[in-house]
């Protein structure tokens, strides 16, 4: 009954129907937020993909006696990376930036997987990426993207702020569980259950609190930049909700 | 959708909510991980760690969701209470959210706004105030310097009080003669002595106005008084004449009404006559029908008539056929009448000739006897059938002329009956011509019955009218009464006037007038003086 294949199963379950739920949200949006409410729908579908093949059995690599799952490796590797920028992109911040944000949560994700398998020196290394990673990523967001984000609207800069916190909370957790993890105070079913409930909340929560203040980014220019970056051509539509 | 919006607009509702939903997934969790650590010897510690990573995990999302909200709103509402604190009433805590904290920021700004407005108020008040403090700083120096100039004048205003005192007291007595100096170089006495001037002018003029307007009053009141006589007794004869003019109306009233009644008799009378008029027309109508009927009849007795006539032109002609075919037998007769005595002459000789045989002519002197026998009954037949020929032929000739008289009876009848079917025609006719007339006269009857009614309703108009008029002449000769009478009384207050007027000249005749020919302003230094 304990097994980490339904659980893996329930996060599929979740993630579907709330692929569905948004599928259909998206579209009473404008067509300018849709194209990054898409990306957004896009990584809940990954998720759920992932966690099929996760509860299939499918893709685990094994390495002594550590193992990874190579879909669900991916599906971090893709949303972490992700929501990261999305989450610099809200400030307004510029590609440069936002593409240094991708790559350095990119980097501390990888760095984590690959202390997974070492042992050591490397092990640690990894965990100390990871760690340094976080705090550049603090540094960052509190830094020059604030700094942008001192640019736009004050709704447009209230939303950042709250999705930079949730990144940043959730994130900050993941790693605390990567270290109760790496030093193994958790065994593999809680592993399997929290990671998953991380994972639905870095995901399902995030989108939907984009979903819900996506009027904010419809309204906004640099909202509209937003959208053009995270998925090309915008439209014009506008409404009048705040964020919240 | 209901239960949405409501969480929306109450803050608490969906703190309240998020807690729940907290503590049910922890809960949740935590029930999940006590089963595995139940389930398994080495769990518990996992479980454990798990169950609080998940708690701290839904603690901090709980505490970012809306402890982050909470701070930012709160933190713009006490950035915009400290800034109305240090004075800046333009700090603005604008929110759009439609909870609590909504409400807050907007009962903040109205405070904000409140206080702006109660601070440009006070703000407004001080400086009237202060306004007001100086006018009465500068209004009391100028008191001051007034009382000590007032004091100075004082004095002077008493000496010129004096003085006009003394020109009140002889104008009150009646003498507007004297004139006051206007040049005391106090603007009050100067325009005191001024208007006393004018006052004392302009109450002589005013006076010898009245006189002269008394001497107009009475010479006007007499002329009132005269002509208030003349319409008085005017009126009088008005009310008279207009008394005799409403028993006339009403004589013709009267008679008004009493055309009415024989005109409404007259109107009844009309509508018998129609009534008796559509009757005959109708009789009319039906004897039109029976001429007509009796002229038809007429017709077919000529038509009969004729007939039997020509019935009795071909039993002439049959007549005279068989007068014909009687002379044809009566010569046929004679014929025979010829042969029978031949006959009876042959049997004669026969027997002569018998006799002359002897013996052997007895035979035939048999036969000769009994021709002669045949032959004398031939002839006594032919003399009968002659006598019945000639006895036919008489009566035929008597049917001939009897028919004659008959023909002529008939053509007689026939012209007769003729005649009388003319007669009907015409008489229908003219019956028709009746009718049509009764028809035009029973229309007219009825035109006339509501012409008559309508110049009845008319006449009871009229006399309606009449007895109006009577009624309202009596009126107008009261009204002419009660103004003879107010004419009396304007003629009384005419005299009474006369005579007030007479006592005006008598009291105005008493005050001493100035001439207002001359200047008005006296010349020279302040003096009361006579002029």
């Amino acid at each position: 009954m304990f097994e980490p294949t339904p659980v893996y199963a329930a996060s599929g379950v979740v993630y579907a129907i709330a692929f569905v739920v948004f599928l259909s949200w998206s579209r009473r949006l404008s067509p300018r937020v849709r194209r990054m409410c898409h990306v957004l729908i896009a990584l809940v579908g990954i998720a759920a993909f992932a966690s099929v093949l996760n509860a299939a059995g499918v893709g685990v690599i094994t390495y002594g006696a550590e193992s990874e799952n190579l879909p669900d490796l991916i599906d971090d590797l893709l949303a972490y990376s992700l929501l990261c920028g999305l989450a610099g992109a809200l400030a307004g911040a510029s590609r440069q930036l936002v593409a240094t944000l991708v790559a350095v949560v990119f980097l501390m994700r990888a760095s984590f997987a690959a202390a997974t398998f070492a042992d050591g020196i490397v092990a640690i290394g990894g965990v100390l990426v990871v760690i340094v990673g976080y705090a550049v990523v603090v540094f960052l967001f509190a830094g020059r993207v604030w700094e942008n984000a001192e640019q736009v609207s004050d709704r447009q800069r209230l939303l950042h702020w709250k999705a930079r916190n949730l990144f940043l909370f959730l994130f900050g957790m993941l790693i605390v569980f990567g270290v109760a993890v790496f030093v193994d105070l958790l065994d593999p079913f809680v592993t399997g259950v929290v990671k998953n409930y991380i994972d639905v909340l870095f995901r399902v929560g995030f989108a939907g609190f984009l979903f819900a203040n996506a009027s904010v980014i419809e309204d906004d220019t640099s909202g509209a930049l937003l959208a053009e970056r995270a998925g090309g051509e915008g439209g014009a539509e506008t409404t009048s909700n705040a964020a919240t | 959708m209901r239960l949405v919006s409501t969480i929306e607009e109450r803050y608490s509702l969906r703190v309240t909510t998020a807690i729940g939903l907290t503590l049910v997934t922890t809960l949740a969790f935590g029930v999940l991980f006590t089963a595995y650590a139940g389930a398994t010897a080495a769990g518990a510690v996992p479980a454990l760690v798990g169950t609080l990573f998940v708690l701290t995990l839904n603690m901090g999302l709980l505490g970012i969701v809306l402890g982050g909200n909470v701070a930012v709103e709160f933190r713009e509402l006490i950035e915009a209470a400290k800034s109305i604190e240090d004075g800046d009433l333009e700090a603005t805590a604008d929110s759009n959210r439609r909870d609590e904290i909504g409400q807050l920021a907007t009962t903040l700004d109205s405070m904000r706004r409140s206080l702006k407005e109660a601070f440009d108020e006070s703000e407004r008040a001080k400086r009237a105030a202060e306004a007001a403090r100086a006018d009465a700083e500068s209004a009391r120096e100028r008191a001051e310097a007034a009382r000590a100039e007032s004091e100075e004048r004082n004095e002077r205003l008493l000496e010129y009080a004096d003085e006009i005192g003394t020109a009140m007291t002889t104008a009150a007595s009646g003498d507007f003669r004297r004139r006051l100096s206007t040049d005391a170089d106090i603007d009050a006495v100067d325009r005191i002595a001024k208007g006393y001037n004018e006052m004392t002018r302009d109450l002589s003029e005013t006076i010898d106005e009245l006189a002269a307007f008394a001497v107009d009053v009475e010479a006007t009141s007499e002329a009132v008084a005269n002509d208030a006589t003349a319409v008085e007794e005017l009126n009088e004869s008005l009310a008279a004449d207009i008394r005799a003019l409403a028993d006339d109306v009403v004589s013709q009233a009267d008679q008004l009404e009493a055309t009415v009644a024989e005109t409404n008799d007259l109107s009844a009378t009309i509508e018998e006559v129609a009534s008796t008029t559509d009757e005959v027309a109708d009789r009319t109508a039906d004897a039109t029908e029976i001429g007509a009927e009796g002229a038809k009849r007429v017709e077919d007795a000529v038509e009969s008539v004729q007939s039997v006539e020509d019935a009795i032109d071909d039993l002439a002609i049959l007549i005279d056929e068989l007068d014909d075919r009687m002379a044809a037998v009566e010569s046929t007769t004679e014929l025979v009448d010829d042969i029978a005595d031949q006959t009876n002459l042959l049997a004669l000789n026969a027997n002569v000739e018998a006799a002359r045989a002897d013996e052997a002519g007895s035979g035939f002197a048999v036969v000769a006897n009994e021709v002669k026998a045949l032959s004398e009954e031939s002839q006594t037949a032919i003399d009968d059938i002659g006598s019945i020929i000639a006895d036919a032929r008489a009566e035929v000739d008597d049917v001939t002329a009897e028919m004659a008289t008959t023909r002529e009876r008939i053509e007689t009848g026939v012209d007769t009956v003729t005649d009388a079917g003319e007669t009907i025609q015409d008489l229908t006719e003219t019956v028709d011509e009746v009718d049509t007339a009764m028809e035009d006269i029973a229309q007219a009857t009825d035109s006339g019955a509501a012409a008559t009614e309508e110049v009845a309703s008319t006449v009871q108009s009229v006399g309606d009218a009449a007895t109006d008029v009577a009624d309202r002449s009596r009126d107008l000769a009261d009204a002419a009464d009660e103004t003879a009478k107010t004419m009396g009384e304007v003629r009384s207050r005419a005299e009474d006037l006369v005579d007030r007027t007479n006592d005006l000249r008598d009291t105005l005749e008493t005050f001493e007038t100035r001439d207002t020919t001359t200047s008005h302003e006296p010349v020279g230094k302040v003096e009361v003086n006579d002029v």
